[in-house]
C-alpha cells in the first residue's frame, strides 16, 4: 500500500482512483474530474505533513490520527494548512472533510459528500448525490444535477442552475437560494428557522407546492398558487402543472419567495460528466 | 495563448517533456493537458508550430513512425535545458501555481455566478413585491371603488326605504286622520244624537212640566205649600218645581227605585253585604273545586229565585208593576194623562191601596224624600 508523507509541495500520479477521502484543516482542497491519470498535487503546505495513502483505488489524503470524528477536536488554533488539488475520474465518489479550509469540487458525476465547519464549499457541475454539511460555511453550487442534501447552522446555500431530483435543505439562519429545475416526481424540501428562502423554478414545473412561514412573508410569482388562510402562519399552496413533483418550504420567521423562470427548459442536461473541453472553455 | 505560460515558457516546457522521452505531437498535447488537470488543453495549432520552430532551431528532431511524427530532443536541446535549469524549476513552480490559479478561477467563477444569481433573485423578488404592491394597490382601489358603489347603492336603497316608510307613514297618518274624522264625525253624530235626545227629553219634560203646572193649577193644595218654602228660603222662584213636580218626578214610573237622597250608610252596608255574598260564593265555589256548566246553571236558578224572593219579600216589588211602568213610559210621552192614570194604580196597590188620586197619593207616600231634600 503506497503511502506518502508530504511536507513540501509535491505531485503524485496514481494509476486509478475509485474512491477519495480528504481531511483538511485549513487551506484549500480542490477535486477536479479528469479522464486522465489521477493525481494529487500539494502546492502549499504548512504545519504538520499531509499523509497520502493509496490502497487499491482508495485514495486518502489527511493528517495522522485525524478522522472525521475527531476533526472537531482540531478546532483549536489551526496551523496545519495545505493547498491540495486532486484529479480523479468523474465517476469517483468523494468525501471531503474540512474545518476552515475551503473545498472546490468540479465536474464529478458520482456526487460528493462534503462536511465543513466554516469553510466555503464550492460545487461546479457536480452530478449525483451531493451531501453538504456545514456549520457556518456557505455552499455554492453551479449546475448541480441530481440530489442535494444540505444541512447547516448558519451557512448559506446557493444553487445556480441545475436539474434536481431531490433537494433537502435545512438550516437555522442562513439564506437559501436556488435557481433550479425539478425532475419529474422530484422533490424540493427546504426548512429554515430564520433564513430567507428564495426559489426560482421553471415556469412549466409540475409540482404540488406548499410554502409556509410562521411570521415571514410568503410570496409567489406563480399565479396558480393561492394564499391559504391558516391561523398563525402565512401559507401559499397549490398545484403547478400536473402536480407530480413536490415543493415544500417551511420557515419560522424567514421570508419565502418563489419566483418563476420564464422560458422552457424541457429536458435535463445530459447526465454525462462535464467534459474537460467544456470546462476548459469556461475557465479560459 | 493562455496566461498559464509566459513568453518562452511553453517552449521550455516542450523541451522538458521531450527530454523525458521521445513523444509524438498528440502525446505532448495530452501531457500538457494532464499537467493542468484537464483544465488547460493546448490546441494542436499551438503545439505543432512550436515543435516545428524548435526543430528549426535544432533543439529537437523528428522521425516518422507509422506515419506520425515522433519528436526527440537533440543534444542542443538538452544543452538548452541545462542552461535554463533555474528557469525550468521556476516554471514547475509556476505550473502548479497555475493549477491553483485554475482552481481559484473556478471558485471565483462559481462565486461570481452565485453572487449574480443572488442579485438577480433579490431583484426579481423585489420586482415581484413591487408589482404585487401595485396589484395590491389596484385591487385596493378597485375594492374601494366597489365599496363606494356598494355604499351608494345602499344609500339609494336606504333613501328608497325611507321614502317608502315616509309614504307608509303618510298613508297611516291619512288613515288615522280619516279614522279620527270618522270618529269625530261619529262623536259629532253622537253629540248631535245626544243633543237631540236632550232636546227630546227637554221637550218631553217641558210638556210634562206644562202638564204639571197645569195640574198644580188644578190641585194647588199641595203645590202651594211647597212653593212657599223655597220662596221663603231663598226667594228663588222654582216655578212650582219643588212642589208637585218633584213629587211627580220621583213618582215617574220606571224611576221608582231612584235612590234620590236615600240613606247612604244603608247603601254602603248593602253594598258590603252584596260584596261579601259574592266573595263567599266565590270562596265556596273555589273550595269545592266543582264549578261546571250545570253547577252554574243551578246556581243561576237558585240566585234568580233568591233575588226574586228578595225582591218580593224584602223590597216588596212585583214584576208586573215594572212592566206596567215600562208600558206607561212608552205611552207616557204621548199622553201624560194616560201615562199617569194607569201608572198609579200599581204603586198605589202596593203601598197605598185604594188611593184614587194618584198624584196626591204619590206625593203623600213619597213625601219623606222631597222633605229631606228640601230641608237639607
Amino acid at each position: 500500500m503506497p503511502h506518502w508523507t508530504v511536507d513540501a509541495p509535491t505531485s503524485i500520479d496514481l494509476a486509478d482512483v475509485t474512491t477519495l477521502q480528504v481531511r483538511l484543516i485549513d487551506g484549500t482542497v480542490a477535486v477536479l474530474a479528469s479522464d486522465d491519470v489521477p493525481s494529487v498535487v500539494i502546492s502549499e503546505i504548512r504545519g504538520r505533513p499531509l499523509q497520502v495513502s493509496y490502497d487499491s483505488g482508495a485514495l486518502t489524503v489527511g493528517y495522522d490520527a485525524l478522522s472525521w470524528e475527531r476533526l472537531l477536536d482540531w478546532l483549536k488554533p489551526v496551523h496545519d494548512a495545505a493547498v491540495v488539488t486532486i484529479t480523479v475520474p468523474a465517476a469517483c465518489p468523494i468525501q471531503l472533510g474540512v474545518v476552515t479550509a475551503s473545498a472546490v469540487v468540479c465536474g464529478l458525476s458520482a456526487g460528493a459528500a462534503v462536511k465543513g465547519v466554516s469553510g466555503e464549499i464550492t460545487l461546479d457541475g457536480v452530478a449525483g448525490d451531493v451531501l453538504a454539511d456545514t456549520i457556518s460555511g456557505a455552499v455554492e453550487g453551479r449546475d448541480t444535477d441530481g440530489s442535494v442534501r444540505f444541512k447547516s447552522v448558519s451557512g448559506d446555500l446557493t444553487l445556480a442552475g441545475g436539474w434536481l431530483t431531490w433537494l433537502e435543505a435545512d438550516n437555522i439562519s442562513g439564506q437559501i437560494a436556488a435557481d433550479v429545475g425539478l425532475a419529474e416526481n422530484g422533490s424540493l424540501r427546504v426548512g429554515t428557522i430564520s433564513g430567507d428562502v428564495t426559489l426560482r423554478l421553471p415556469a412549466d414545473i409540475d409540482a404540488r407546492v406548499r410554502l409556509r412561514s410562521t411570521s415571514g412573508n410568503v410570496r409567489s410569482e406563480f399565479g396558480a398558487l393561492r394564499p391559504v388562510m391558516s391561523p398563525g402562519s402565512h401559507t401559499v399552496s397549490g398545484n403547478l402543472g400536473d402536480g407530480s413533483g413536490n415543493v415544500s418550504v417551511n420557515s419560522v420567521s424567514g421570508a419565502v419567495t418563489l419566483l418563476r423562470r420564464p422560458g422552457r427548459r424541457t429536458t435535463p442536461r445530459a447526465e454525462s460528466p462535464r467534459a474537460e473541453a467544456e470546462m476548459e472553455s469556461e475557465t479560459r | 495563448m493562455s496566461p498559464v505560460f509566459r513568453h518562452g515558457r511553453l517552449r521550455l516546457y516542450l523541451l522538458r517533456l521531450l527530454d523525458e522521452e521521445p513523444r509524438h505531437g498528440y502525446e505532448v498535447i495530452r501531457l500538457l493537458r494532464d499537467r493542468f488537470m484537464g483544465v488547460y488543453a493546448p490546441s494542436p495549432g499551438t503545439i505543432y508550430p512550436r515543435l516545428a520552430r524548435l526543430e528549426e532551431e535544432g533543439l529537437v528532431t523528428h522521425d516518422e513512425e507509422n506515419g506520425r511524427k515522433v519528436y526527440r530532443i537533440t543534444e542542443a536541446g538538452r544543452e538548452e535545458l541545462r542552461n535554463r535549469g533555474d528557469e525550468l524549476d521556476e516554471l514547475e513552480e509556476e505550473l502548479s501555481a497555475s493549477v491553483s490559479d485554475i482552481v481559484r478561477e473556478v471558485r471565483e467563477d462559481v462565486r461570481e455566478t452565485v453572487r449574480s444569481l443572488r442579485e438577480e433573485l433579490t431583484w426579481a423578488a423585489r420586482e415581484m413585491r413591487r408589482s404585487e404592491r401595485e396589484a395590491g394597490e389596484e385591487a385596493r382601489d378597485a375594492a374601494r371603488e366597489h365599496a363606494r358603489e356598494a355604499r351608494e347603492a345602499a344609500r339609494a336603497q336606504a333613501r328608497e326605504v325611507r321614502e317608502q316608510s315616509r309614504q307608509a307613514r303618510d298613508q297611516a297618518r291619512e288613515q288615522a286622520r280619516q279614522a279620527r274624522e270618522d270618529a269625530l264625525g261619529h262623536a259629532q253624530w253622537l253629540r248631535e244624537e245626544a243633543a237631540h235626545l236632550r232636546e227630546d227629553a227637554r221637550e218631553r219634560f217641558r210638556s210634562m212640566f206644562e202638564y204639571a203646572t197645569g195640574e198644580r193649577e188644578q190641585g194647588p193644595e199641595a203645590g202651594e205649600s211647597r212653593e212657599g218654602e223655597p220662596g221663603g228660603k231663598g226667594g228663588y222662584d222654582w216655578g212650582g218645581w219643588l212642589g208637585g213636580e218633584w213629587a211627580r218626578w220621583t213618582d215617574w214610573p220606571g224611576r221608582r227605585s231612584w235612590p234620590g237622597a236615600r240613606d247612604m250608610a244603608a247603601f254602603r252596608d248593602l253594598e258590603r253585604l252584596a260584596r261579601q255574598f259574592a266573595t263567599d260564593l266565590r270562596k265556596v265555589a273555589w273550595d269545592s273545586g266543582a264549578v261546571g256548566g250545570d253547577v252554574i246553571v243551578s246556581l243561576r236558578d237558585i240566585l234568580e229565585d233568591t233575588l226574586n224572593r228578595i225582591k218580593t219579600e224584602v223590597f216588596g216589588l212585583h214584576e208586573e208593576p215594572a212592566q206596567d211602568a215600562a208600558a206607561a213610559d212608552a205611552t207616557g210621552s204621548a199622553d201624560a194623562d194616560a201615562a199617569a192614570a194607569p201608572g198609579e194604580p200599581a204603586p198605589g196597590a202596593a203601598q197605598a191601596p185604594g188611593a184614587a188620586a194618584a198624584p196626591d197619593a204619590a206625593a203623600a207616600t213619597d213625601a219623606p224624600p222631597p222633605d229631606d231634600q228640601a230641608t237639607r
